[in-house]
């Protein structure tokens, strides 16, 4: 395991070091039809899609939920809700990764009660898995923020005590870029992930580059 | 930044919508947002002060990748470039420890770079903590011996435009007033010298320099290109000019109507963009400084100009003729293009009005008349479809459409204020024409629109397999 070496000057001069938000949204930008959603500024995203807009040369999707001057100071739990409604509403997705950033963190934001708020709410939305992540930009970087969501993306689509469901699964296919969750199995918490395309959905199965996998 | 603070910033007499009752801009809606925030507008505005250190005051999130992204260009000190930050920790969260880490870091700046002058940018972690950046930036100045300017400008108190609100106020009460000019010989080969400000030019890849030769050809001394290429004691003496032109819309006018109300100097609004809007600044200064002489000179450089850009001009007119383009821009830049355009010969016909005021939506009508196709809405898609049913062939925009664009095979050209070529001026006007015509009448396009050969051959391929 990597040492983490705290620097002992005060300043750092052009750093090579992005921010955990980065690295969480990046893993979930890998995810064939998830939206990662940053609770924070409208900075913290428009700077992370700007970075990888210039990285890959392809238009990113990466949402925020806009904290303002009000929400930052009584609180914007209304703003994930509202964020995750108006996503779940305009993109469709199949996964929400709901990253907080220093911001939210800062304001001590209960993201999971939040999202239970949301599922209240929004039961027509009940399809749609949503992964919260805790990724403080005072906090590691662009390294620790990816296996922090890959760790929650694991945690809640991969399903526990069912051996059977996963045996087969090489533990590669949790790497972004190459799984796809399933919109009918990731309805629930429970559901199980599928490695490849899913050639069980009609029009699904069109990715650019085909895993060995799925092929096989 | 107290609440009333930002309250008394949102208001701006000198915006004609600033008595509607929704005055500034529309709440974002979470969840379809786009656009910076406060302290990326901040430090947009005031980054190109290029022998002063810019330091971000917050975790790596602010500043670990996005210094010197912004493609102003400086003739004199690189220092500008430099990423500095404080990349506050937990352990300086929890702790505390904020301000004394800004202070030392702003120290260990001093002693290792030797600025002019040194700006501090508040972000949200410190400023939702409390961290007294003022108190910061008076210790570290009596300290150090050097000015520091604090802005206090965290991502959470609004968008873009306010941030760039913010950087004009910080400037204007901790800068501006500060320092005389250099004296100077008042009359020299018989041309009176008089001194103006450019406020809200960046001098983005190195549009300013079109200009400068032109104004010092007229014989003005320009005491400050704020921001593009200025350096700080340029700042400090802006109060000395005879007039000012505010370049880039609203962002910077407070600083123009402050500095018209404390020291009454004139100032008119313009832009640099097209050949039409050009000459007009130019007329515009010499009409506020009311010399005689200078209005002669000024009509004569114009003509002489426009001669030389109409000739340079007019092969490309005949390959741009009757091209149809769709502008989406935001803010200024959304007439300032069209006015551009419509000097090429081409048709504009449709244009965005994102984070454009009423003010410039009224000058876009005013140039492309009542029937002004104005597109508000700043999604992508919709960007794309009212590009294909208004017949265009190219869209201008900013840097966040590249790729949709592209990938959806429609020819492009970027106008961000990060790209690298400058537009502005006479030659600016060139080069632009000179850019339009190589992407819109590019072979590229009809490769990428054809299905290549191999395409058809492939397909009983992989039927057989």
């Amino acid at each position: 395991m990597a040492n983490v070496i705290q620097p002992t000057k005060a300043l750092a001069v052009n750093p090579l070091k992005a921010s955990q938000p980065i690295g969480a949204s990046l893993a979930f930008l890998g995810l064939a039809s998830a939206m990662p959603l940053e609770h924070g500024a409208r900075g913290c995203t428009s700077f992370n899609k700007l970075f990888f807009m210039r990285h890959f040369n392809e238009p990113i999707a990466l949402q925020t939920t806009a904290m303002e001057q009000t929400t930052t100071v009584l609180g914007a739990d209304d703003n994930v809700v509202e964020a995750l409604a108006t996503i779940a509403k305009k993109n469709n997705p199949e996964v929400i990764g709901l990253i907080t950033t220093g911001l939210s963190e800062m304001q001590g934001a209960d993201v999971p009660r939040t999202v239970k708020m949301f599922r209240k709410k929004h039961p027509e939305c009940a399809h749609i898995s949503i992964i919260p992540v805790a990724a403080n930009d005072t906090l590691g970087c662009l390294e620790t923020g990816f296996a922090e969501a890959v760790e929650a993306i694991i945690s809640a689509l991969v399903p526990d005590g069912k051996p059977s469901a996963v045996s087969s699964s090489r533990t590669d296919s949790i790497i972004p870029a190459k799984s796809r969750v399933s919109p009918s199995t990731s309805s629930s918490f429970h559901g199980k992930m599928r490695r490849g395309p899913d050639r069980s959905v009609p029009n699904a199965s069109a990715p650019t580059r085909e895993s060995p996998v799925a092929t096989r | 930044m107290q609440p009333k603070q930002i309250a008394a910033l949102m208001n701006e007499p000198a915006c004609a919508h600033n008595n509607k009752s929704k005055s500034g801009c529309a709440k974002p809606q979470p969840g379809a947002t786009q656009g910076g925030c406060c302290f990326d507008g901040a430090r947009n505005a005031l980054i190109p002060i290029s022998d002063v250190a810019h330091i971000v005051h917050g975790p790596i999130g602010c500043a670990g990748s996005s210094w010197d992204n912004r493609g102003t260009r400086s003739s004199q000190s690189d220092l500008y470039r430099l990423g500095l930050t404080t990349d506050l920790s937990e352990i300086d969260v929890i702790m505390g420890r904020g301000e004394n880490r800004l202070y030392q870091a702003i120290r260990q700046t001093v002693e290792a770079h030797h600025p002019a002058a040194v700006f501090i940018y508040n972000t949200c972690v410190p400023a939702l903590q409390g961290n007294d950046i003022e108190a910061v930036a008076k210790y570290a100045s009596r300290k150090l011996a050097i000015d520091v300017v604090p802005v206090d400008c965290a991502g959470f108190y609004g968008n873009k435009n306010l941030g760039n609100r913010i950087a004009g106020d910080a400037v204007y009460k901790y800068v501006i007033g500060r320092r005389e000019p250099a004296t100077i010989e008042r009359v020299q080969n018989g041309i009176t010298i008089h001194d103006i400000n450019l406020i809200g030019e960046w001098n983005v890849g190195g549009e300013f320099w079109n200009l400068a030769p032109l104004f010092d050809e007229l014989g003005y001394r320009i005491l400050c290109s704020f921001s593009g290429d200025s350096r700080y004691f340029e700042v400090q003496t802006m109060h000395r000019a005879e007039a000012n032109m505010v370049v880039c819309s609203k962002a910077m006018i407070h600083v123009a109507r402050k500095l018209e109300q404390d020291y009454s100097i004139p100032y008119f609004e313009g832009s640099f963009y097209g050949r039409r809007d050009t000459s007009e600044a130019f007329r515009a200064f010499a009409r506020l400084i009311g010399d005689p002489s200078l209005s002669e000179r000024t009509e004569r450089l114009i003509a002489r100009e426009e001669a030389r850009v109409d000739q340079a001009l007019a092969p490309l007119r005949k390959k741009l003729a009757g091209k149809r383009v769709l502008v989406f821009t935001g803010g200024y830049k959304s007439w300032s293009i069209v006015s551009a355009m419509q000097d090429l010969g081409i048709i504009v016909v449709a244009t965005g009005t994102e984070k454009s005021t009423e003010e410039d939506k009224a000058r876009i009508r005013e140039l492309m008349g009542p029937d002004a196709r104005l597109i508000s809405d700043n999604d992508q898609i919709g960007i794309l479809n009212a590009f294909h049913d208004c017949k265009a062939d190219i869209l201008i925009a900013g840097d966040r459409y590249i790729y949709p664009t592209l990938k959806s095979r429609i020819p492009f050209l970027d106008v961000d204020h990060v790209r690298r070529i400058g537009y502005a001026g006479y030659d600016g006007l060139i080069e632009l024409a000179r850019n339009l015509e190589f992407t819109v009448n590019s072979p590229l396009w009809s490769q990428v629109r054809n299905k290549p050969d191999w395409a058809y051959a492939a397909e009983p391929l992989r039927k057989a397999v």
